[in-house]
C-alpha cells in the first residue's frame, strides 16, 4: 500500500518532538452496499475509502492526526502535523522496518468486492419475498446487504510491519407488520468475518422469515408491563446484558482512568458466582474476530470473569501504559479516521448448567426476553439501558402473550450479582458497537439467563 | 500504487470517462471534512486529534435508471473504475430517473476559506474547562474537557452546468463530569455547546451547567412505578425530535415506514404544536441554500397548529407524490446514497414562561435526561420505552431528584397530548448535519417504571 522507506521516514518525522512511540495506520477499504425496499433494488453502491492515521505517544499523552488519501505527501503531513502537537524541534530516530505475518486464522473465499451485483441480488430478493410471504399482514421489508474488503498495513517505530485483509459480509432484514394504524416491526441480521460463502449456512430466506415473525407476533402484542421482576433473557443476542451492563466497564479506557464501576476489583467478586463472561477475538470467522488489533496485537481469548471473580481488562497500547498492564490485542477503531482504543470483540456468558425449561419454570411472575434490541450504558455509574424487542409474559413458570415496547435498566454491578441461573445453549449475536474510536462490528452472546429482580420499562 | 492527482484533476478525468461512455446526465458530489480536536485530564492536554478527509460520490443515469459509486481515492485509474462502478450500480437497480437532476435555480454560497483550527486556543479552552469545573464544587471528582474545531464544504457540479457549493466551520466545547456524594456515590453528566468560532465560545458557561446538571442529580431515587404527568425538559424535546424525525420523510411514508403517511392537511398534534424546519437559521454555522441534489431549499412549518402541512421530500419522493420537492435530500457522508433529513428542525416556542408551565403542571415528573434511544425508541412505530432521570415536581416546584426509572409512551401519541409549551427554546447546533431544538412542553399519559 505505501514503500517501506516511506513508512520509515514518516515514523522518524512522528518521533521528531519527543514523541517515544509512533505507529501508522494505513487502510484501503471497498466496500458494498445493497438495498431493497418495497420490491425494488433502490441502492446498489460501491465506496473504495482510503487514508492514514499517524499516532505518537509520550507517556501517556497521545497524539493522532489522520487524512484521507494513500500519498506520500498526506503520510508526512499528518506526521509533520501530530509532532508539532507533542512539542518543537528535535529529531527522531528511523526504524528499520520488519515484516510480520500471523497465520490468518478467518479464512475467507467469495469476496464481495470482486462478485459483480447479480449473485447479491438473488439473495436480497430471496429474503424479501420470504419475508412478505410470511404472513398477510407484512406490509413492509427492507433488506440490505453489505460486504467489506478491509486492507490495512500497521507499521510501528518498533519496527514491525504488518498487513490484513479483513473481509465482512452481512445481511440485514427489517420486515413491518401491519394492521390499520398499527405498525410493529422485527429485525434479524447475520453476519460474519468472510465472504458470500457465509450463505452457505446462513438461509436469506429464514432470516427474512424470522424477522416477519417477530413483527407478526409483536402486531397482537400488548404493552409490557411496568415495574421490578424476575426476567429471563434468551441466548444469542440476549448477550448484550453483558455487553453493556458489564463489557464496556471493563474497557482500559475506562479503567484506567478510575472512571469504570470496576476499576480496581481485579481478582474481586463482581458477578454472582454463576457467570463466567470471555472475550474472544480468535473465533475462527465470528463477526467480531480479526487476526491482530487494529495496533498490531494478536487478539486473545481472555476471561474477563470466572466463577464471578474479575479476572482481565480489554487493554490497549495508551491505557495499558496507565495501568501498568500488557495490551492484549483489544485495540480497534472504525477507520483510519480514528484512533484506536480498547474495545470488544465477540464477548459472552460461558455455558452454566440450568437447562432453558428450568429457567422459565422457575419463574411465578415475570419477563422472558426473547429477542433484545440494543443498548448502552454509562461506565462510570454503570447505568444502562437496553430494548427488549420480542417479549413474553411468564407466569407459573409458563410462557404466556407476547407484549411490546419493554425495555431493562438497572446498574451493572447491582444486576451482574443478581443473575441465579445460567443456561446450557450458548449462541452468539451480531452487532455494531458504537464508542470513541467509532462504529465496529462484535459479537454477543450467552446461554439463557436469569435475572432474579430487574426495573422492566413498560407501559401497563 | 497509481499516481495521486488532486480533485480538480479527477472531476475533469471523471467526466471525460462519463464522455467517453456516453453518459449525458451525472453529477458530482464533492465533500472536505476536517475535524480537530483537544482533549484535557488531570491538567494536561491528554490527547489531541486532527483529521482532514474528501471524498466524492458520482451519480448518473444510464440505462434509463440511476447508477451511484464513491470514492477517496483521486486516481486517474480510481476515475474509471468510479464510472464503472456506477455504471454496474445503474444495470443493477430497478429504479427509474423520476428527475433526479436539479435543474439549476439554487442560490449557492461559496464558504468562506477556513484557515484550519486555532489549536493554541483549543488547548488553552480545554484546560481553562477542566479548571473550571473542578473549581465549581469540591464533589467535583474529575473533569475531562474537550474542544473540538469543525469544518465541511460541499461541492455539487452537474453535466448539465450547474456549480454550486456550501460549507461553514464551528468549535464546539464539551465536558464530563464525575461528581461523588457523601457517601461515595459517583454521579456523572455533560454539557456541550457550540459556537461560530473557538474565540466566540463560553468556556465559564459550559462547566457551570455540568456541573449544575451532575450535582442536582444527588440523592436521586426512582419514584413508585404509574401514570404521571410530565415535563418534558427542552433538551428532552429536542431528544425525541431528532430520533423520530425520520417518521417526516416522505421516503418512509411512500416505504409505508411512517405513520404519518397520508396525513398531510390533518390535525396529528395538539394545536399548541408548531414543528419548523429551516435551512438557514442564524445561529446554525452550517446554512444550507441548497440541499443534497442542488434543489433550492426553504423555512416551512412541517407541522402548523397541530396540522401537517408537508412531509419532507427529495427529487425522487416528490415526483412519486407528484409534488414539488421541499429541498430536504441529504446525505449522511459523500459515500451515501440520497435520502431525506430536515435541517434545523425545531418546536415552536409557546407564551407561556417555564415558571408558569410548572405551575399548570402543579405535580408532575420532569424528564431532563433519556438514554438509549437508538434501540429503545422506534421511528416507524413511534413506541418508545427510554432509561430516564429527572425531578419530581410538586405545587409546580421541583422537590427532589429521581432517577432509576424508564419513560414509556407513542410519540404519534405524544403529540397530540402536549397540553402546554413555554418559551425557552433551545437548539443543539453542535453537530454538522442537522440540529434539533425545542421548549420545555408539558404531556399527559407517558408511563414511568419505578419502584
Amino acid at each position: 500500500m505505501i514503500a517501506s522507506h516511506i513508512l520509515e521516514a514518516a515514523l522518524e518525522k512522528a518521533l521528531s518532538t519527543g514523541g517515544d512511540y509512533a505507529e501508522i495506520f494505513a487502510e484501503n477499504t471497498l466496500t458494498n452496499r445493497l438495498a431493497l425496499v418495497d420490491g425494488r433494488v433502490e441502492t446498489v453502491l460501491g465506496n473504495c475509502s482510503c487514508g492514514i492515521g499517524v499516532r505518537v505517544f509520550q507517556g501517556t499523552r497521545s497524539v493522532y492526526a489522520s487524512s484521507s488519501g494513500l500519498q506520500a505527501e498526506n503520510l508526512m503531513a499528518a506526521a509533520a502535523r501530530a509532532a508539532a502537537a507533542l512539542g518543537q524541534g528535535g529529531a527522531g530516530a528511523r526504524p528499520q522496518l520488519v515484516d510480520r505475518a500471523y497465520p490468518n486464522i478467518h479464512p475467507f473465499m467469495q469476496i464481495g468486492s470482486s462478485m459483480a451485483p447479480a449473485h447479491k441480488i438473488e439473495i436480497i430478493r430471496e429474503a424479501y419475498a420470504a419475508a412478505r410471504d410470511y404472513s398477510p399482514q407484512i406490509s413492509q421489508a427492507q433488506v440490505g446487504l453489505s460486504d467489506v474488503d478491509r486492507n490495512i498495513l500497521i507499521a510501528t517505530s518498533d519496527g514491525v510491519r504488518l498487513t490484513d485483509r479483513q473481509v465482512r459480509t452481512r445481511l440485514f432484514v427489517s420486515a413491518v407488520a401491519s394492521e390499520g394504524a398499527d405498525n410493529q416491526t422485527g429485525t434479524e441480521g447475520p453476519g460474519a468475518l468472510m465472504g458470500y460463502e457465509l450463505f452457505d449456512t446462513i438461509s436469506p430466506a429464514e432470516t427474512g422469515r424470522s424477522a416477519a415473525r417477530q413483527a407478526v407476533t409483536m402486531l397482537s402484542a400488548g404493552y409490557c408491563p411496568a415495574g421490578r421482576m424476575s426476567v429471563a433473557i434468551d441466548n444469542g443476542f440476549g448477550g448484550v446484558i453483558f455487553h453493556e451492563a458489564c463489557g464496556h466497564s471493563l474497557e482500559a479506557e475506562a479503567v484506567a482512568r478510575n472512571m469504570s464501576q470496576f476499576s480496581g476489583k481485579l481478582g474481586q467478586q463482581i458477578a454472582s458466582a454463576k457467570v463466567t463472561a470471555i472475550d474472544d477475538g480468535t473465533i475462527p470467522n465470528a463477526w467480531g474476530s480479526v487476526n491482530f488489533d487494529d495496533e498490531g496485537v494478536p487478539t486473545q481469548r481472555k476471561v474477563l470473569i470466572e466463577n464471578g471473580i474479575l479476572k482481565s481488562y480489554m487493554v490497549d497500547k495508551l491505557n495499558g501504559r496507565r495501568m501498568g498492564l500488557p495490551a492484549n490485542g483489544s485495540s480497534r477503531r472504525q477507520s483510519y479516521e480514528y484512533a484506536p482504543t480498547s474495545r470488544m470483540t465477540n464477548t459472552f456468558i460461558a455455558p452454566g448448567d440450568s437447562s432453558d425449561e428450568e429457567i422459565i419454570a422457575s419463574m411465578d411472575y415475570g419477563l422472558y426476553a426473547k429477542k433484545m434490541g440494543g443498548g448502552s450504558v454509562n461506565p462510570v455509574t454503570g447505568e444502562f439501558n437496553f430494548s427488549v424487542s420480542e417479549g413474553y409474559m411468564v407466569r407459573g413458570g409458563k410462557i404466556c402473550e407476547p407484549v411490546r415496547g419493554g425495555s431493562l435498566i438497572g446498574k451493572g454491578s447491582e444486576i451482574l450479582m443478581e443473575i441465579d441461573m445460567v443456561g446450557k445453549n450458548l449462541d452468539r449475536g451480531q452487532g455494531m458497537c458504537g464508542a470513541s474510536s467509532g462504529s465496529i462490528p462484535t459479537d454477543v452472546g450467552q446461554p439463557m439467563i436469569r435475572v432474579r429482580e430487574i426495573t422492566v420499562g413498560g407501559r401497563e | 500504487m497509481d499516481q495521486i492527482i488532486g480533485y480538480g484533476a479527477f472531476e475533469e478525468a471523471v467526466c471525460k470517462e462519463a464522455a467517453a461512455k456516453g453518459l449525458g446526465e451525472y453529477e458530482l458530489y464533492y465533500q472536505r471534512d476536517s475535524a480537530d480536536q483537544v482533549e484535557s485530564f488531570e491538567g494536561e492536554i491528554e490527547k489531541f486529534s486532527s483529521s482532514t478527509s474528501e471524498g466524492v460520490c458520482f451519480r448518473c443515469i444510464a440505462d434509463g435508471k440511476i447508477g451511484i459509486a464513491s470514492t477517496e481515492l483521486f486516481t486517474k485509474e480510481e476515475a474509471a473504475a468510479l464510472v464503472a462502478r456506477a455504471l454496474q450500480s445503474a444495470y443493477a437497480t430497478d429504479l427509474g430517473d423520476e428527475a433526479f437532476l436539479a435543474s439549476g435555480s439554487a442560490a449557492t454560497a461559496e464558504p468562506e476559506a477556513y484557515a484550519g483550527a486555532n489549536t493554541a486556543l483549543d488547548i488553552e479552552n480545554a484546560l481553562k474547562l477542566e479548571k473550571a469545573a473542578l473549581a465549581k464544587d469540591s464533589r467535583v471528582e474529575m473533569a475531562q474537557g474537550e474542544i473540538g474545531e469543525y469544518a465541511r464544504v460541499v461541492r455539487l457540479s452537474n453535466a448539465q452546468g450547474l456549480r454550486l457549493s456550501k460549507g461553514g466551520s464551528t468549535a464546539v466545547a464539551a465536558v464530563s463530569i464525575v461528581a461523588a456524594d457523601e457517601s461515595g456515590e459517583k454521579y456523572s453528566d455533560y454539557a456541550v455547546k457550540a459556537a461560530a468560532g473557538p474565540d466566540k465560545l463560553d468556556i465559564e458557561a459550559v462547566a457551570a451547567k455540568a456541573v449544575d446538571k451532575t450535582l442536582a442529580q444527588m440523592g436521586g431515587r426512582p419514584i413508585p412505578s404509574g401514570s404521571y404527568k410530565v415535563l418534558l425538559d427542552k433538551s428532552q424535546v429536542a431528544l425525541l425530535l431528532a430520533v423520530f424525525a425520520p417518521a417526516f420523510s416522505a421516503k418512509n411514508a411512500q416505504d409505508g415506514l411512517s405513520r404519518l403517511k397520508g396525513m398531510e392537511g390533518r390535525q396529528v398534534a395538539a394545536p399548541a404544536v408548531t414543528i419548523v424546519d429551516d435551512p438557514a437559521h442564524p445561529e446554525s454555522c452550517f446554512p444550507s441554500p441548497f440541499d443534497a441534489e442542488g434543489v433550492q431549499t426553504q423555512v416551512k412549518n412541517v407541522v402548523e397548529n397541530g396540522v401537517l402541512t408537508t412531509l419532507l421530500h427529495n427529487l425522487r419522493t416528490a415526483a412519486r407524490a407528484g409534488v414539488a420537492s421541499t429541498g430536504n435530500a441529504s446525505k449522511g457522508s459523500y459515500a451515501s446514497p440520497v435520502s431525506v433529513s430536515p435541517f434545523t428542525f425545531y418546536l415552536k416556542p409557546g407564551a407561556c414562561t417555564r415558571e408558569e408551565l410548572f405551575a399548570k403542571a402543579g405535580d408532575a415528573v420532569l424528564i431532563t435526561f433519556m438514554k438509549g434511544a437508538h434501540a429503545g425508541a422506534n421511528a416507524v412505530t413511534g413506541d418508545f420505552s427510554l432509561e430516564s432521570k429527572g425531578f419530581l415536581v410538586e405545587g409546580g416546584k421541583i422537590t427532589r431528584p429521581v432517577q432509576g426509572i424508564t419513560v414509556a409512551g407513542n410519540f404519534f401519541e405524544l403529540l397530540k397530548n402536549i397540553e402546554g409549551v413555554a418559551d425557552d427554546l433551545e437548539i443543539d447546533f453542535s453537530g454538522v448535519d442537522s440540529a434539533f431544538g425545542g421548549p420545555t412542553v408539558l404531556v399527559s399519559g407517558l408511563t414511568i417504571a419505578g419502584e
